[in-house]
């Protein structure tokens, strides 16, 4: 039986109420430049919100164990859900242990080689929470085979680019931008294919999906933003 | 005429038009689909706004957010569940007309709707923001410290059903956004200061990954479950006649000016939201049409009056939601409190100056709001057919690509360092956690963020009030202003749970 988050975070609020009051009154009593005197300095409020939040945890500590009152009458129903169901809590570890292990290999593995088998793994996640079958042997070649599809997609998205541009076939920022979106608006429509398709029936289309939405993902993120999406694994091209 | 001219040259330029265009139908899409939500529209496009000027950006933003709030009519109608709670009073009404085989007649009722309610809002906003504006020069740093108390004890005692929790939410939040540099003497403040300076924590807790992480992250942990509840079925949608007549519109006029004045008027107090507003409004429709020679029939099974209601409320409620934000720098709800950040981040700073100092700026936003909302309502009227088919799209393939592009979203924030960009990922991986723990726990997620972006705030008024009164912390009820606003603050923590022990039922 998994503990209630409605029994447990009162507790783990009123211990970090008191770590965040131990951490506020171990702060510098500094005052502003200039200040004669008056000035509370950085430690009041911090002081004032760690007490707050203490106080306010342990009401609702007492107001619980000793009260006894029913989660219905203290505001449990307006966002919290029934028990968690097993196959929904394992569900969510896998999701958020993809998305840390996400975090992990990112910057040495790249985004595609990481993004690609982080949602097969999550999409075949909720293709066994939705159908409640039995994993096959062979679902576990899906993430990898995602991974090196990706790859490959990326690698012949940037060769056409830069076969492109070297031909002279691209003349000019207006074609090169035509092109892309057309690129980017044929691919988007297999993606969004695909995911309609993307049920607990089709295990390519989960491939499919898993292999081309980081591709294009880098696309979209590197002509939008400042910032680049490290694509490349750092032992192929050193991430900086 | 200079600052109309100019402000329409913000707006009116391809770039920008294109931006409310796709925002429009990005929010009428993630509106469409339950569970995700305008909060989670406008968080994800948040990192996008920032690399955009200030008046495109927040262009942008509101054009997801109208977008997402007219699209949750879609599967209120089709299927009898709201997108999100803005849509919760449109289901009786709307989803009876569906299975009366009039969905399209609801689909256009509910879009004009949103068109009458957002335009109403709008134009209230652009006649009271410069008035309220002015008004704010009064306010000294106590009157400003109290002015953020109140918008935290009111929206962490309507937020939820239990104050205390939204209390302790709001003091999480203040707690979180205390850590990093103090801005006045420099000071780090933050666990292990020797371990942390250097790093990106330095700073303090980033505000736009925070935001992706307790709003976009948490939500697709808390959509998992929704994954067991299977696939749905969504009617065919006849293309014509989808809006009620014109004899029908001259019926409802009463019920729809009271609307949009319920709903402009509950967004504009914070905390409030619109969940409140729709109810109001279906209420006041339902009283209307059941007076004695009333011509506009009983609402309940199905009657246009029952979509238009709620839905001319809760559009209305984005414009009135617009006014505290940018007269006050006091968002009502999560969504606010995104904008407001949006704006803060930009170094556009809500209130007298505002409209002073950037004028062209404040009218543009009015300008891209109306506009977003034609925008929606023409491709809600084009799309009648094709939205609905949004519905079809199955759970299980939604969330993965949207926590992907959450991490995606919070690494791309400021076009930094690769560092950064993943120390940013991480928090908003971790604060994806925790918000949904306290979602799972039943605590109200709007305090929080709220309390994380009024805290510096709250701060820096509040040092500078004690210091101006040479150390007198009486200086917050010495003040009418503070204290007016300190009475407000406590009348709106107790009153609720008087209010609710009040209208408790008896047992017999």
């Amino acid at each position: 039986m998994l503990p209630s988050p409605h029994r447990v975070l009162p507790v783990v609020f009123f211990a970090l109420g008191i770590g965040y009051l131990v951490f506020a009154l171990g702060l510098d009593a500094r005052t502003m430049p200039g200040d004669p005197g008056y000035d509370p300095g950085p430690r009041a409020v911090p002081i004032l919100s760690g007490i707050v939040l203490s106080a306010i945890a342990l009401a609702l500590i007492l107001r619980d164990t000793v009260v006894g009152r029913a989660p219905a009458e203290t505001g449990a129903g307006d966002d919290a859900m029934a028990a968690t169901d097993r196959g929904v809590a394992v569900a969510v570890f896998i999701h958020i242990a993809v998305g840390v292990g996400f975090l992990a290999g990112f910057r040495s593995l790249g985004f595609v080689a990481v993004a690609a088998p982080a949602l097969a793994v999550m999409l075949l996640t909720n293709r066994w929470l939705a159908n409640r079958q039995s994993l096959r042997w062979h679902w576990v070649l899906v993430p990898p085979a995602a991974s090196v599809i990706s790859l490959a997609v990326m690698a012949g998205l940037q060769a056409l680019g830069r076969l492109l541009s070297q031909t002279g076939l691209v003349d000019g920022g207006a074609l090169r931008a035509a092109i892309l979106i057309a690129l980017l608006a044929g691919a988007t429509a297999l993606a969004v294919r695909m995911i309609g398709h993307a049920t607990a029936r089709d295990r390519l289309s989960i491939l499919v999906v898993s292999a081309v939405a980081p591709p294009l993902t880098v696309l979209v993120v590197n002509g939008l933003f400042a910032t680049r999406l490290p694509v490349w694994p750092a032992f192929v091209l050193p991430v900086t | 005429m200079d600052t109309l001219v100019s402000a329409a040259g913000l707006v009116f330029v391809p770039a920008t038009l294109a931006l409310i265009a796709a925002g429009a139908i990005l929010g009428l899409i993630l509106g469409a689909i339950p569970g995700l939500t305008a909060t989670m529209g406008v968080t994800l496009m948040l990192p996008v706004s920032l690399h955009l000027p200030p008046g495109a950006g927040m262009a942008l933003l509101l054009a997801v957010y109208v977008g997402a709030v007219s699209g949750a009519s879609t599967p209120a109608i089709l299927l009898g569940i709201p997108g999100n709670p803005n849509a919760i009073a449109t289901v009786r009404d709307g989803h009876a007309m569906t299975r009366s085989g009039r969905a399209g007649q609801a689909l256009g009722a509910a879009a004009l709707a949103s068109l009458i309610g957002g335009l109403a809002s709008v134009a209230v906003l652009a006649l009271f923001a410069p008035l309220l504006a002015p008004v704010t020069l009064a306010f000294g740093p106590a009157d400003k410290t109290m002015l953020a108390v109140l918008g935290l004890a009111a929206v962490a005692s309507i937020s939820s059903r239990d104050p205390a929790k939204g209390g302790l939410c709001a003091a999480l939040g203040i707690a979180l956004a205390m850590l990093g540099l103090d801005v006045y003497t420099n000071q780090l403040r933050m666990p292990m200061p020797d371990w942390v300076r250097g790093t990106p924590l330095q700073t303090g807790l980033p505000m736009v990954p925070l935001l992706i992480g307790v709003f976009g992250i948490s939500q697709v942990l808390i959509d998992i479950d929704r994954i067991r509840r299977g696939d749905l079925t969504v009617p065919q949608i006849p293309r014509r006649n989808v809006f009620p007549g014109l004899s029908e519109l001259r019926r409802l006029w009463r019920v729809t000016a009271e609307s949009a004045g319920i709903g402009t008027f509950i967004g504009a107090i914070p905390g409030a939201g619109a969940s409140i507003a729709v109810f109001l409004a279906y209420e006041r429709a339902r009283t209307l049409a059941a007076r004695p020679g009333s011509r506009i029939g009983p609402i309940g099974d199905g009657a246009v009056a029952g979509v238009f209601a709620p839905e001319t409320a809760n559009n209305a409620v984005t414009g009135g939601g617009l006014l505290p934000i940018l007269t006050l720098a006091l968002p009502g709800d999560a969504v606010g409190a995104i904008l407001l950040g949006a704006l803060l981040i930009q170094g556009i700073v809500p209130g007298p100056v505002l409209f002073t100092q950037h004028p062209d700026l404040v009218l543009a936003i009015f300008l891209s709001m109306a506009l977003g909302m034609i925008v929606v309502f023409v491709f809600q009227i084009l799309g009648v057919r094709l939205f609905p088919l949004i519905l079809r799209v199955p759970v299980t393939a939604l969330g993965p690509p949207v926590l992907l592009l959450c991490l995606v979203g919070a690494f791309a924030v400021n076009g930094q360092s690769i560092v950064v960009g993943s120390f940013n990922m991480a928090v908003a991986m971790g604060f994806g956690v925790v918000g949904y723990l306290l979602r799972r726990g039943g605590y109200p997620i709007a305090p929080f963020v709220l309390g994380f972006i009024l805290g510096p705030l709250l701060e820096q008024n509040f040092r500078l009030a004690i210091r101006q009164a040479q150390g007198n912390a009486l200086v917050f009820v010495t003040e009418p202003i503070a204290l007016t606003f300190l009475l407000l603050a406590l009348v709106w923590v107790f009153w609720r749970p008087v209010a609710l022990r009040l209208c408790r039922p008896q047992p017999s």
